[in-house]
């Protein structure tokens, strides 16, 4: 670690050494939409120094020049990223391409003598992160040849730091994750991975840490005594769009639940960790995730539902259903939506129920945790209709318009006693102004200066899949009963109304 | 609804009280939310305090805290003291105003409002207290003394009880170096639990930044302590005196690096200082430089030297909108170029706001500054 005087006393200490980024993918779509834009905009900011060094890795024969010139035309096209050719001539100078067979292990021995010379002309002194944005089936080639040309191991008394960044999914179910994971462990120590999950590098997601653990007031009733109930929604209003391939592999539980829903969850059910170091923090998700009560084949049944899209509007424009999208078999039982109803067997959360939903095509686009409590135990305003008192409601609203919202009742002015819900708001767009940092330059930094604290520990990552695959394997082998739809546009099947029906309880309108 | 508030025509003044004032803040805002009128959110964070000289300088202020209010919406305190016969009767006197911003396009308007307050005569002494009043509960409170005037001192000190932050601008003392010294006196001797903040502090921290950056490389670590020589030039916009960034500047270096001065000259518009650090000696040159047409005034290039190879350079050129870094040493030479960041007073000001806690690196950078700036005023001493 290089000690720098200059950054004493620093307001912003989060400027990383230079290192080189291999982007294993380096013409791929992650690449495109979020990886460059982020990368410029962190340069921009003075947030990575110079000789950072970029080096592009894809199939197609490219020279530097040209693969410069296509990151320059991704940026352009990129509206939330202003473009200076000033400033982009420089950050060019430091972006570099080399044509790629992952499955030559000739191209590593090129690509380590390739990154030995940067390290000299553009002092990036042994600091390297790969990242995995290729398709997953690539990852343990790379990973086992990256190993075996020993470029994922740090020298011992070296001053280089290796880490790697591997997109999920982290396997397709428990065993590949396993498997995933034990390639991986031979070349890297678990301190040099970093799983990402860009979920956990959006604001409001980090903030429900600080709202839980920098308010007093809290955490008091944040327990099975004054929580009736938790409901976690990630709705999307678009469908499955160029991604048939890959969707109809993955499906909602895998695409969604196992990583985003599930992490969301740990961190809303979590207990307090003794400091805000990555493995404290860690070390909690992963705690409450084993706490999570396993699914038998009957909870599979009872407790969880899957449904496919089919045709309808989605703000008056008409959508296909799922058999009909480019690339999904007629016979798909691939499910759009999912829910399940989660028991966490632990003191503070026994017999709370935590209802999540997710799926694609639906309403609108909102992810939203919603901790639902407990009715007043004796209501005292008898003439009012007991009909008008809900439940209060603490809601964090992760996108769009993120916020936070208290539902309390009021009474109406007047002479009745009149009572309304209202709503208490934090609006983070009008309470700090109109920036939001975006997920990924936050996560990229976050890497190159070494904290994982908002990546996924494979612990985590197992317990997930763990829980996961009883459902996994129960509506596998399901082949007969039919798969519930819903019309595009809608809020989902009619079956996952049961889901906390059932209990008396009822999905938000949101 | 948009209520910007100017200095030509504030409007009727409401009573200075706070009861009336939050009476009239209400009745402002129910015909905001009116049937037929686009949707508002009333929006705040925070307190700003804005203390100005006079009336005539709300004119500058009134847009550089609507600008502010769009990232800090804040309930902003625009306070001065008015001559005699400037006001009526009674000698207090408040008028209000709304600012108001679309942080989302298709989203509802975000405002914030505006308190304007004046006094006169004895009343001037009770400015504090009124201002006191008119606090929202619970928010932290921002104070910004934007005409540094030493007569204003001990209304903004009892003000400065109170705020968590006390925000000034060295830049508006560069007329008169006494007063600059007064003002980095001031800025060193503050009472203590009051963080403290210079808008030319700010000015440099791109400066600063790309400075520190080179050092964070391994290879290139080791020249932060063996630097011999820094060259600052600067286009003076008053010939004359030093610029305080300058200083701020040498100060940052100097404190950071642990260098102990040794002596400090000066020649026409030429500075010349000389450090001493684990037995080596550091030269710092200042030349000013006069300010080309279409060259903003501020420091124009930074040059360490070190280790007898290393040549480390942070420069804006002529024309160009960005500040641009260069690292030679050995056979690599790295460039980077970054935007030039707004450096008008709100921008600064939005910065500062994000930023609110304790900053070590200026204290010790201003205790240096002040010592150098005394120390060129007197070179003897």
């Amino acid at each position: 670690m290089v000690t720098n005087p200059l950054r004493h006393g620093w307001r912003i200490s989060r400027s990383p050494e230079p290192g080189c980024m291999v982007i294993f993918g380096g013409s791929g779509d992650l690449t495109r939409r979020k990886l460059i834009p982020a990368l410029y905009r962190l340069y921009q900011k003075r947030m990575i120094p110079a000789g950072f060094t970029i080096i592009g890795l894809a199939r197609s024969p490219m020279s530097d020049g040209q693969y410069r010139d296509m990151l320059r035309s991704w940026i352009e096209q990129d509206a939330e990223t202003p473009a200076d050719s000033e400033i982009w001539d420089t950050f060019a100078q430091g972006i570099f391409y080399m044509p790629a067979d992952y499955r030559d292990p000739a191209m590593y021995g090129a690509l380590k003598s390739l990154l030995a010379e940067k390290d000299q002309t553009r002092r990036t002194g042994g600091n390297r992160i790969y990242y995995l944005a290729t398709a997953p089936a690539d990852y343990p080639v790379i990973i086992r040849d990256l190993g075996s040309n020993g470029m994922g191991m740090e020298r011992t008394g070296g001053t280089g730091w290796i880490r790697t960044i591997i997109e999920k999914p982290f396997g397709r179910d428990l065993e590949s994750s396993r498997e995933l994971n034990r390639v991986v462990r031979s070349v890297f120590e678990e301190e040099q991975v970093y799983r990402i999950d860009h979920y956990l590098g959006k604001e409001t997601v980090q903030n429900i840490l600080v709202f839980r653990f920098a308010n007093g007031i809290f955490e008091p009733i944040w327990n099975r005594r004054y929580v009736d109930h938790v409901q976690i929604t990630a709705a999307e209003n678009i469908g499955i769009g160029t991604r048939g391939g890959y969707y109809e592999q993955a499906g909602a539980l895998r695409d969604m639940v196992q990583n985003h829903v599930l992490q969301l969850l740990a961190l809303v059910a979590m207990e307090p960790p003794p400091d805000f170091s990555p493995d404290a923090v860690r070390s909690e998700k992963a705690k409450v995730l084993r706490s999570i009560r396993p699914f038998t084949p009957e909870d599979v049944r009872r407790l969880s539902v899957r449904a496919q899209y089919s045709g309808g509007f989605i703000g008056g424009k008409e959508a296909p259903g799922y058999l009909e999208e480019t690339g999904i078999s007629p016979e798909s039982r691939t499910e759009t939506y999912a829910a399940l109803r989660l028991s966490i067997d632990n003191w503070r959360w026994a017999n709370v129920p935590f209802f999540v939903r997710t799926g694609k095509n639906l309403s609108k686009r909102v992810t939203e945790i919603a901790l639902v409590f407990q009715r007043t135990p004796h209501f005292i305003f008898r003439q009012a209709p007991t009909a008008q008192v809900e439940s209060n409601v603490l809601a964090f609203r992760i996108q769009p318009d993120e916020g936070i919202t208290l539902k309390i009742i009021a009474k109406l002015p007047g002479q009745a006693a009149e009572m309304r819900p209202v709503n208490m708001d934090f609006r983070y767009g009008s309470t700090f102004g109109p920036h939001l940092a975006d997920a990924y330059e936050r996560l990229l930094l976050d890497c190159m200066t070494g904290d994982p604290t908002l990546f996924n520990r494979i612990d985590s990552v197992e317990s997930a899949w763990s829980l996961m695959q009883p459902i996994l394997d129960t509506w596998a082998e399901d082949r007969s009963s039919p798969i519930p739809r819903y019309p595009s546009g809608s809020w989902g099947p009619a079956e996952a109304e049961g889901l906390p029906g059932r209990e008396n309880r009822s999905w938000r309108l949101l | 609804m948009n209520n910007i508030p100017s200095a030509e025509n504030l409007g009727i003044p409401v009573e200075a009280d706070a009861e009336a004032v939050e009476r009239k803040l209400v009745s402002f805002w129910k015909s905001a939310g009116e049937d037929g009128k686009p949707a508002v959110i009333r929006a705040c964070s925070c307190n700003l305090i804005a203390f100005v000289r006079d009336r005539g300088r709300l004119q500058e202020l009134f847009p550089v805290l609507a600008k502010v209010s769009e990232w800090h919406p804040s309930r902003s305190l625009a306070v001065f003291v008015a001559p005699d016969e400037e006001l009526s009767p009674p000698d207090m006197h408040a008028w209000i105003g709304a600012q108001c911003s679309i942080p989302f396009s298709g989203g509802p308007q975000v405002c914030s409002e505006t308190i304007a307050l004046a006094a006169r005569n004895r009343a001037r002494l009770s400015l504090p207290d009124a201002v006191l009043s008119l606090l929202i509960p619970d928010l932290p409170v921002y104070l910004y003394w934007r005409s540094f005037w030493i007569s204003d001192q001990d209304l903004v000190e009892r003000l400065a009880r109170f705020s968590h932050l006390l925000i000034v601008d060295s830049h508006r003392t560069r007329e008169d170096p006494a007063n600059r010294l007064r003002l980095l006196r001031l800025l060193i001797e503050r009472p203590a639990g009051i963080a403290m903040r210079d808008l030319n502090w700010s000015r440099i921290t791109p400066w600063r930044d790309l400075i520190a950056q080179f050092f964070d490389s391994a290879s290139l670590n080791r020249y932060v302590h063996e630097i011999t020589e820094v060259d600052i030039t600067r286009n003076l916009s008053a010939p004359g005196s030093i610029p305080t960034r300058t200083l701020l500047l040498t100060g940052w270096l100097a404190s950071s690096l642990g260098w102990q001065r040794v002596s400090a000259e000066r020649s026409g518009d030429r500075w010349s200082s000389v450090w001493k650090s684990r037995g080596r000696e550091i030269r710092v040159r200042f030349t000013g430089t006069e300010s080309r047409a279409g060259q903003p005034p501020g420091i124009g290039s930074v040059t360490l030297r070190a280790g007898g190879e290393a040549v480390f350079s942070v420069f804006v050129e002529g024309g160009s909108r960005c500040l641009t870094a260069t690292a030679s040493a050995g056979e690599s030479r790295l460039v980077h170029s970054v935007p030039e960041e707004p450096l008008d007073e709100a921008s600064l000001l939005i910065r500062e706001l994000s930023q609110t806690g304790e900053d070590a690196a200026f204290k010790a950078a201003l205790a240096e500054a002040y010592e150098l700036e005394k120390a060129f005023s007197c070179p003897q001493s």
